[in-house]
């Protein structure tokens, strides 16, 4: 029997590792873009700790749907999953998600049994509830090819127009590739990459997003009694539910505080301006918050 | 079975990926490792799903999407994609 990654390879990585820090700072990452933008944006909190938790590293999410597209998991058995990773004893204790990543880490902490609840700082990350769910049915094709298009030009740093005019359908694959031509011209792939070879990665890209939704729709969050800094891209996913401004936190959590950065939902963790306001939103974050003193032998 | 088909085994599945891996990574074949992990080549995820693609295109054949963890460097997905072609002769 072939061994597996996902039992080799840990889902919970140290990033950096302090003597005696003020706290721990747990960065929970789905995938899809880089994760190492977390060193920089949590770049001035010197004295703190950094863990990571790599979502696409993790059996149960990996495989949280089979081959019929049905759920095989929950939120809750991914997070139940996760906290024997983590370090339980410490105080201090700060979750930082972008995306689903927030969701999990959300379930995260309200399972946590650890001296206090962690205070959560969460880009970009919808709330699993009800009146914000997405799924297949109401997702127009349109915007997963122009969501598509915003992870493109953030991950392989280029431009693309997209030409969807809604009153008129073009076959799929003709968008894909005159995406891809745009992005050969500019040499974010080879020129050779074939539209066949592409259609992997914009499946793979939609799979995700609908294994998120299933996960978020079967999801039944529970209030949290702590602290939430949501900080949300001006031109994220529900800009059309742009009058949710807290994204469908604030009947979850006990005290919540909002912010809008204009980026995209992908921008926000690649643009070096956006990773530069968010270090600063979580420094200011962190500087506000009230934390237990240091003390010895805090660490789990 | 195609005569594209039964050309398809592990050892040609090996000769197929450390080409395109050498090729990416701007390297010879011969100085790709079977044994390492995908994820340690520091490609992109996007690179890597391209080479799935293309690799589904030439076996004919939809790999799982966790085939890359499960069979995780080019030896072992090598083998996986020979025991999916047994399977099916099989069937």
């Amino acid at each position: 029997m072939t061994t597996s990654l996902l039992s080799k390879v840990s889902c919970v990585h140290p990033v950096r590792q302090v003597d005696n820090p003020a706290g721990t700072l747990v960065y929970f990452h789905p995938g899809g873009l880089p994760s190492q933008v977390m060193r920089d944006m949590t770049r001035s909190l010197t004295d703190w700790r950094l863990l990571s938790v790599e979502l696409m590293l993790c059996i149960d999410y990996v495989e949280a749907t089979n081959k019929q597209g049905k759920l095989t998991t929950t939120i809750e058995k991914i997070a139940a999953g996760l906290i024997p990773q983590l370090p339980a004893k410490e105080s201090n204790l700060l979750f930082v998600g972008w995306s689903f990543g927030g969701v999990v880490a959300f379930e995260v902490a309200s399972r946590w049994q650890g001296k206090e609840v962690p205070k959560l700082v969460f880009i970009d990350s919808i709330a699993p509830v009800t009146t914000l769910a997405f799924s297949e049915d109401n997702v127009a094709a349109t915007i997963t090819f122009k969501w598509f298009v915003q992870y493109l030009q953030s991950l392989k740093r280029c431009q693309i127009r997209l030409d969807l005019p809604w009153f008129w359908r073009r076959d799929g694959d003709e968008i894909l590739q005159d995406i891809l031509n745009q992005a050969k011209e500019q040499g974010a792939f080879d020129p050779d990459t074939k539209l066949v070879a592409f259609k992997k990665v914009f499946t793979t890209f939609t799979q995700g997003l609908m294994r998120n939704a299933q996960l978020g729709s079967d999801y039944q969050p529970i209030p949290y009694d702590g602290r939430l800094l949501l900080i949300r891209a001006k031109n994220g996913l529900l800009r059309r539910f742009s009058w949710t401004q807290h994204m469908g936190w604030k009947p979850l959590v006990s005290h919540l505080s909002v912010k809008s950065v204009n980026f995209n939902h992908y921008q926000i963790i690649s643009k070096q301006a956006a990773i530069e306001t968010l270090g600063k939103l979580i420094s200011e974050y962190v500087g506000q918050c009230q934390w237990q003193p240091k003390t010895e032998g805090d660490e789990g | 079975m195609s005569e594209q088909k039964s050309d398809i085994n592990q050892e040609a599945v090996k000769n197929w990926l450390l080409e395109k891996f050498a090729y990416k990574l701007d390297s010879s074949k011969q100085e790709i490792d079977p044994n390492m992990l995908f994820v340690d080549f520091g490609l992109d995820s996007t690179e890597v799903l391209l080479l799935a693609g293309e690799l589904e295109d030439w076996i004919d054949l939809e790999l799982p999407p966790t085939a890359m963890w499960y069979h995780p460097t080019i030896n072992k997905l090598a083998q996986f994609i020979e025991e999916e072609y047994e399977a099916l002769a099989e069937a």
